[in-house]
């Protein structure tokens, strides 16, 4: 059966990533039409409209009980959505695997951007292929990650480029620098920090609406609260966002009586495509916001709440949300479980290994 | 036209092996091909299909029908299709994503190549070109060096007894 070209590319988009990479030894055509841009593109946009999230991942980080190192494995979301037991999807070379002190930034269209402080190493790993490229540090002179330097990564629709962006040392609020690396032009380059004496706080920038985005409080405030608590996060605090086009800053409205105070805690996520807020205290109720239109204040929903069915020995831990379907239910993590969830019930659990810091991917 | 005799319109297709199928209009223009035939009133006698055969012809008909007849409801319509498709082997699959391409179906279209590329999903290269019928124009030292690039996607692999 001979199928034309055209056919062709109507039917290889619907096909996961291994499979597409095995058969770039089908012909030297195909291996051509697997690896131009355009099919990858458009493999992206299937990908990640897919209404059952059929190519998605997420990325766990994982700690050896007794070997040295850490690990990153990708588990197939369906796999978590259906399957009792998580099932380990993409395949991470040996190269990236026990690395000392991972730390996951988060991700966009299947690229993970991941830290390992010990080698003092930025890399960014394609999920899916699993291929790896090192990034260089954006301070080469001290090639030392610290931990008070904070990243993101996102994507330039109006370029075409994927962007990190690198904020160091945001312990020393009066003297830190903002940079950003392009992954076209293969070079960092210093921007504007935050206005108004707001310092991001130690978490991964979140990517939404081409925007990175992190919690940030005021540097009088922040140096009171580590102080007070020995660490940040006591004050009230803000959404910052960062234009990865125009490259500038923006304050993003809260939902209207938010308290970051304490005994809240908070975190910034990106949830079903929303910035989300999570809020969450020592035996009280989690809370899960989004905001279904971004920049608006009014369009935040509080579109879960713990409590509903809460098992009081989760509580303290607290739960935290991985992912919400275009449906509404929602994967939680409680411990090293990942459960599915609608607004009352529990759907669906799963089991994952030992999970420590956890992304969503596509 | 339907709407203005108020009885259903019944268009005859021809088959490329000159086989006669009657089905109503209102099904048939799923086609855009048929549709602007319709449109362009060049439909009136029996419309031939020249790149399609009989018993796919049949089959596409059958699928224009039962698709129709369900309302505006993507959910059921995407459970007929699935249902429709599922058990298709693949020469039967490729038969029709030819026949949707050239009837310009693209609800079909879509559904047999998401089909298609689910039976290919787990299957080993040789399969692939022997189903597609494509000659391998690697030398043995490039093959092996593509392979060996992409080694971990060789795993999980299905034998290729099964059809």
């Amino acid at each position: 059966m001979n199928l034309p070209e055209e056919i062709i590319y109507k039917i290889l988009p619907n096909l996961p990533v291994k499979s597409l990479l095995r058969f770039k030894c089908v012909s030297k055509q195909w291996r051509s039409i697997i690896s131009s841009k355009e099919f990858i593109k458009e493999h992206l946009k299937k990908a990640s409209t897919n209404p059952n999230c059929t190519h998605h991942m997420i990325t766990m980080k994982f700690k050896h009980r007794y070997l040295q190192g850490e690990q990153t494995r990708s588990y197939s979301l369906p796999y978590l959505l259906e399957g009792t037991t998580a099932v380990i999807d993409a395949h991470i070379p040996r190269r990236e695997s026990n690395r000392c002190h991972l730390r996951i930034w988060g991700s966009c269209d299947g690229i993970a951007l991941i830290t390992s402080n010990a080698e003092g190493m930025i890399f960014l790993l394609n999920v899916a292929t699993t291929k790896s490229n090192e990034i260089p540090a954006s301070n080469p002179k001290e090639r030392y990650l610290g931990d008070h330097i904070v990243y993101g990564l996102g994507y330039d629709e109006s370029t075409d480029d994927y962007k990190v962006v690198c904020i160091d040392d945001v312990t020393n609020p009066k003297s830190y620098t903002t940079q950003i690396y392009s992954c076209k032009s293969l070079s960092w380059k210093k921007v504007e920090n935050f206005k108004k004496g707001l310092v991001p706080l130690d978490d991964p920038g979140k990517f939404v609406s081409g925007k990175l985005h992190w919690l940030a409080e005021a540097a009088a405030e922040a140096a009171a609260a580590r102080v007070e608590y020995g660490g940040g996060g006591g004050g009230d605090l803000d959404i910052v966002s960062i234009d990865l086009a125009e490259e500038k800053y923006k304050i993003v409205p809260k939902p209207e009586n938010f308290s970051t105070s304490i005994p809240y805690q908070t975190m910034l996520g990106d949830l079903g495509g929303y910035l989300s807020l999570v809020s969450y205290a020592p035996m009280l109720d989690t809370y899960v916001w989004v905001m279904k239109k971004y920049g608006v204040r009014e369009s935040w929903t509080k579109i879960w709440t713990l409590s509903d069915f809460a098992d009081p020995k989760t509580y303290v831990r607290g739960a935290m949300p991985l992912f919400l379907k275009s449906n509404g239910d929602i994967l939680v993590t409680f411990g090293p479980c990942v459960d599915l969830c609608n607004g009352k019930n529990k759907l669906h659990e799963s089991r994952a290994a030992a999970i420590d810091d956890l992304f969503r991917a596509v | 036209m339907a709407a203005e005799t108020g009885t259903p319109t019944t268009l005859t297709l021809k088959s490329n092996d000159d086989e006669l199928f009657s089905v109503a209009e209102s099904a048939a223009i799923l086609s855009v091909t048929i549709r602007n035939m319709v449109e362009d009133g060049c439909a009136g006698g029996v419309i031939p299909l020249d790149n399609v055969d009989g018993k796919t012809l049949a089959s596409v008909i059958t699928y224009m029908n039962g698709i129709s007849a369900i309302p505006a409801d993507e959910e059921k319509k995407k459970s007929y299709r699935d249902k429709f498709l599922s058990d298709k082997d693949f020469e039967t699959l490729a038969d029709m994503v030819l026949a949707a391409n050239y009837l310009n179906m693209s609800c079909l279209m879509d559904a047999v190549s998401a089909k298609i590329a689910q039976v290919m999903e787990k299957k080993s290269v040789g399969w692939v070109r022997r189903k597609f019928g494509i000659e391998n124009d690697y030398t043995p030292e490039e093959e092996a060096a593509v392979k060996e690039e992409h080694k971990w996607t060789f795993e999980g692999v299905e034998t290729d007894d099964d059809n």
